[in-house]
């Protein structure tokens, strides 16, 4: 038999229904092999193994028909856990322990899930590659001295490693999809408005969702239809009916209609990732798909709409980092305005600053219609270019997740615009609204996971979950495990 | 459009950041490179007025729950991550001048 942590939640559920396995046995295989190689990955940064063990247990007496019951999942550190550090990866917020568990913390707790520990990231999710950790870089699984993306890059990276056997991560503009397409897992971005946001602390509150990272795209049906629904608790989210999305996986492709946007196959794309998703492209065609290219015009000018509206949205939100009711203050504050600009100058990283000052430059007096206002205008017709095709009969929409594999560490750390742009591909479906899934598409010659995303009309998770899953049941990428 | 030290000074002010003079400096060239990019929004793309801005993916309605006292979180728990309190309230600098 295999070892425990390297199999997805759904085989280990169907273990324990046979008895041969018990949750304490998962998590204590998880466990020693985060022991044994997150050294290398550092994709935690904190693992509670007594914890687990003893919420396994409790797990298997009380909740011995949930849907999750003794799988240990990793939780990115920007999710509310009560009592537990939630800080971001930010100096800010060091030590802050929420009074309340975020919405899906209660639901996978509900379904018997096991939280393992809190994942890295880049700081207030502002990156692409998990070098804005104010604690330490995480490194990618497949090549230690590559970035495994950002900023969901902990919780991509320890599925990957197999370290935990699922993750949540969060998506404002391609963080959970790039980082698994860097790192060779699936992650899904669903609609905006389906999973609950209370609890997870804000960065831009009209792009920001909560998703799954996993290692095959049945977790990421498990998962979703876990954490998925209305909660009114979360003014945002929307009220219809949770499907069954595990009933959605058919194993076949045979009369999907997949559009191919002319607009996502640009020059300067790394060669290989564009032969990948190309040769993934024929297949599915081969395999019965009906593929036509679709134009999605309004695309270039996504990222720029992107950093206008993000930046903004979080410039507003991080204004509640003041010292005042919690986390970081300053020492020996002269007054209030000496208070709250101290503490926010020591606490916040370099992007985090610069993403301030970005977002409260677009919405000041003088430049709110030249940036803000315009940014909102071109958002309305990118998200229009996507109603039109999809109103045009679309099932889903085929793309790279990023224009490149993983790079360097420190490649594009001192060059904020060209790590911006390594979220090209991935920014409008957040503007947009529609849910989108990455998936293992191949490999580099060097050995680097490629991603293709497949994006979907709004609440169609069930769809791109068919696609997704229809093409791994034609392929192998998924099942690569990285040498640690 | 180029953005000048004290620019990004003022700014930082209506954000209540404190930058040392070098972060002043390396932002400033920053925010020119992307506000260079921004840019092209209004350099290529020709609006006409009648696009209404988009603020949400879902068309907004306010959401109203019932108008029902229920309980509030504990002030205990509310308190526990205070950098300073003062019996059930957070402590800061004096505002109100004696």
């Amino acid at each position: 038999m295999d070892n425990l942590y390297s199999l997805t939640a759904n085989e280990l559920l169907a273990l324990m229904d046979k008895r041969s396995v018990r949750p304490e046995d998962i998590i204590e295989s998880v466990c020693s092999r985060a022991q044994s190689v997150d050294g290398k990955v550092k994709g935690y940064l904190s693992i509670d193994r007594e914890g687990a063990l003893a919420r396994a247990a409790a797990a298997e007496s009380r909740a011995a028909q949930g849907k999750l019951r003794g799988i240990p999942v990793a939780i990115k550190d920007n999710i509310c856990i009560e009592g537990e550090l939630t800080t971001c990866a930010s100096k800010i917020l060091r030590g802050f322990r929420p009074p309340y568990n975020a919405t899906v913390i209660e639901k996978l707790k509900a379904e018997g899930a096991v939280v393992l520990g809190r994942a890295n990231m880049d700081e207030f999710a502002f990156g692409s590659s998990c070098e804005n950790s104010s604690y330490f870089p995480t490194l990618n699984p497949w090549d230690t001295s590559r970035i495994p993306g950002g900023s969901s890059g902990g919780s991509a990276a320890v599925v990957a490693a197999d370290e935990a056997v699922m993750a949540l991560g969060s998506d404002t503009g391609g963080s959970i999809r790039q980082p698994a397409a860097l790192c060779g897992v699936v992650g899904m971005k669903p609609t905006y408005g389906r999973v609950s946001r209370y609890g997870l602390i804000a960065f831009a509150s009209s792009l920001d969702q909560i998703g799954p990272l996993t290692k095959d795209v049945r977790d990421s049906a498990l998962l979703l239809g876990v954490i998925a629904g209305y909660d009114e608790k979360d003014s945002t989210s929307v009220n219809i009916p949770v499907p069954d999305y595990l009933s959605c996986l058919t194993g076949d492709i045979r009369g999907m209609k997949i559009g191919i946007p002319k607009e996502y196959f640009v020059d300067g794309m790394d060669k290989e990732v564009d032969a990948a998703v190309k040769e993934a492209i024929a297949l599915l065609k081969d395999k019965g798909a009906q593929v036509s290219e679709v134009s999605l015009p309004h695309t270039e000018y996504a990222v720029a709409v992107y950093y206008i509206l993000a930046t903004a949205e979080a410039s507003s939100n991080l204004a509640r980092f003041d010292g005042v009711q919690f986390g970081h203050r300053c020492e020996d504050p002269q007054n209030i305005l000496d208070m709250y600009e101290r503490t926010r100058g020591e606490g916040f990283g370099a992007e985090a600053k610069r993403r301030i000052i970005l977002g409260t430059y677009v919405l000041s007096s003088g430049y709110y219609d030249a940036y803000y206002l315009k940014a909102q205008k071109v958002r309305a017709l990118i998200k229009d270019d996507f109603d039109r095709v999809f109103k045009a009969g679309l099932d889903c929409i085929l793309t790279p997740t990023s224009p490149t594999p993983a790079f360097r560490v420190g490649e594009r750390s001192s060059d904020p615009l060209s790590m911006y742009l390594s979220d090209i591909f991935t920014i409008s479906v957040n503007l947009a609204g529609v849910p989108a899934i990455s998936v293992p598409c191949g490999f580099t010659k060097s050995g680097l996971p490629i991603g293709m995303q497949l994006i979907g009309d709004f609440f169609r998770e069930g769809k791109i979950l068919r696609a997704a899953h229809a093409y791994e049941c034609y392929t192998d990428w998924h099942k690569r495990s990285p040498i640690l | 459009m180029s953005i000048k030290d004290d620019k990004v000074k003022y700014v930082a002010r209506l954000a209540r950041l404190k930058l040392t003079d070098q972060e002043v400096s390396l932002i400033a060239r920053q925010l020119d490179g992307i506000l260079g990019y921004v840019d092209k929004l209004n350099e290529r793309l020709d609006i006409s007025k009648d696009v209404p801005p988009m603020s949400h993916p879902h068309a907004a309605s306010n959401p109203f729950r019932e108008d029902k006292a229920r309980p509030s979180a504990p002030s205990e728990a509310v308190l526990s991550n205070a950098p300073q309190k003062k019996g059930d309230f957070f402590k800061v600098p004096r505002i109100i001048e004696e």
